[in-house]
């Protein structure tokens, strides 16, 4: 399911993420607002988290990789909705096309690139929720629904976003809040 | 040795031509301990001639003053030495700033590998070149300039003999000096490298945190942070026993070298009078630690080579 909670620049929307998991609260507060999901043990809940302003990460994909956990082979095992976004970054038909991403210093992507990338691995990493923010940002709008596809293959996905998603592309079962709603 | 090379040569001179100020002043101390040693020597040679029952509190009084003031005016000395030198310090990461940000649009090296070596320089190699390059140099001119004169002292009192009696000693310690320096200079090669990845790496985990924290997950960053941490330490304990192994044979050398000076002297190998053996052990004493500082600054210039190139290489102006 996703939860797409909106509102303009500085209205909030970082900050309440940051507080909500501050307080262990962000499991609470999702299932607050979608209401069939079943709450974890706070030890053993996971968030997949991308904010914006992005990590500055300068390294090899492969140390990326690394770090999150994420294994190479997984890349051949992707659901089509996130290898179609994948293939946006980079195409992987075989063995040299890995060996080659690599090696890539992750700076060598485009700004849109990168939110694609980052969006592409917290959907690779274990996580009971997924917070995404501004996953459109600095990406063609022919490519919004791939985004948005890609992010449907995650059970729980809470996306931050300037405008309702629905404005920019349907996709049935999206709950849209709007962040001034939810102070009130 | 790297430094026998021409344009290391170059370097090392430019070098030693922009730390100038700091050098005068170390040599003022240097000065300063001759002129000490001078006094103590002629109080001591004064006190073997006179009746010490008359003369003892008056020398005692003047080798005491010469003692203060000796110690007051080379702390004053080296203390201005050493804030000149790190004037320059400051001077130099001004300069890598400027360069840093004049030179950016010109820059053809990758965003990650210019910003590494930018960092690089400004928080490790400039603070190695001011304490493994401009200190240890000022240090040794103004400790060879001291031993320079102590030995002239020792041959005026003791004769030609007794340098030729310790030059097997100096051999051997020279043989071991240029051995530990190459070992020195690959490591600090090394550790430039190292130093680069450890900034890259916290730059990294800095970035990151948020997200494996949410994520619940450390154990890959830091074992990718260890990697680069275990080996920058391990490099920098090899420098460090390194320069131990350099200073506990020299200081073994130092016990065969007074051994060797008073054997000579009792023995009468020298053709001089006992009464020089006070005057002579005075010397020693100063000049021992002295050779020791020099064969040590030497070879932890060698560490800070590599960081002095870098540093040259910016062309700073």
């Amino acid at each position: 399911m996703i939860l797409n909670i909106f509102g303009p620049s500085g209205s909030g929307k970082t900050t309440l993420i940051k507080n909500l998991l501050k307080n262990n609260n962000l499991q609470n507060f999702y299932k607050s607002l979608v209401k069939n999901y079943v709450l974890k043990k706070e030890s053993e809940f996971k968030t997949s988290l991308s904010l914006v302003p992005l990590p500055n990460y300068r390294g090899t994909i492969k140390e990326f990789f690394e770090i999150y956990g994420i294994s190479f082979d997984s890349l051949f095992k992707l659901n089509p909705n996130i290898r179609n976004l994948l293939n946006t970054v980079f195409l992987i038909k075989n063995i040299d096309d890995i060996n080659d991403v690599k090696k890539r210093s992750v700076e060598t992507l485009s700004a849109g690139e990168i939110r694609r990338f980052f969006i592409i691995k917290s959907l690779l990493i274990e996580s009971d929720i997924l917070v995404i923010d501004e996953p459109f940002s600095n990406s063609d709008p022919s490519l919004f629904k791939l985004i948005l596809e890609a992010l449907n293959c995650s059970s729980n996905v809470i996306i931050l976003s300037h405008v309702p998603i629905d404005d920019i592309i349907k996709l049935s079962g999206t709950i849209s809040i709007n962040i001034n709603t939810l102070r009130n | 040795m790297k430094l026998i090379n021409i344009s290391s040569l170059k370097l090392f001179y430019g070098r030693i031509f922009s730390i100038r100020n700091g050098i005068f002043l170390y040599l003022g101390a240097s000065i300063i301990d001759l002129i000490t040693l001078t006094l103590i020597s002629n109080i001591f040679a004064s006190l073997s001639e006179t009746n010490i029952k008359n003369t003892l509190p008056i020398y005692t009084l003047i080798f005491m003053l010469t003692i203060f003031v000796r110690t007051y005016l080379v702390y004053i000395f080296r203390k201005n030495g050493f804030i000149n030198i790190m004037r320059n310090k400051s001077q130099t990461e001004s300069k890598i700033v400027r360069k840093f940000v004049q030179d950016k649009i010109y820059d053809n090296k990758e965003e990650e590998e210019s910003i590494k070596i930018f960092k690089e320089n400004l928080i490790n190699s400039s603070l190695t070149v001011a304490i493994n390059v401009d200190l240890p140099i000022t240090s040794l001119i103004g400790e060879l300039f001291f031993t320079l004169g102590a030995i002239i002292f020792i041959i005026y009192k003791l004769g030609i003999n007794i340098l030729l009696l310790n030059l097997p000693i100096f051999c051997i310690i020279l043989i071991f000096t240029k051995y530990l320096s190459k070992r020195l200079y690959q490591l600090g090669i090394a550790v430039l490298k190292n130093t680069e990845d450890r900034l890259n790496a916290i730059d990294n985990i800095s970035e990151l945190s948020l997200e494996l924290s949410a994520q619940k997950n450390t154990n890959p960053i830091i074992n990718i942070f260890s990697n680069t941490n275990i080996s920058f330490n391990k490099n920098l304990a090899r420098q460090t026993y390194t320069q131990n192994a350099m200073q506990i044979v020299i200081e073994s050398s130092s016990l065969i070298i007074i051994f060797l000076s008073l054997f000579a002297i009792i023995s009468n190998l020298t053709n001089s009078s006992v009464s020089n053996i006070a005057s002579v052990l005075a010397i020693l004493t100063r000049m021992v630690p002295s050779i020791t500082r020099s064969f040590a600054s030497f070879s932890q210039i060698q560490y800070g080579f590599p960081a002095m190139k870098r540093i040259a290489k910016l062309n700073l102006k």
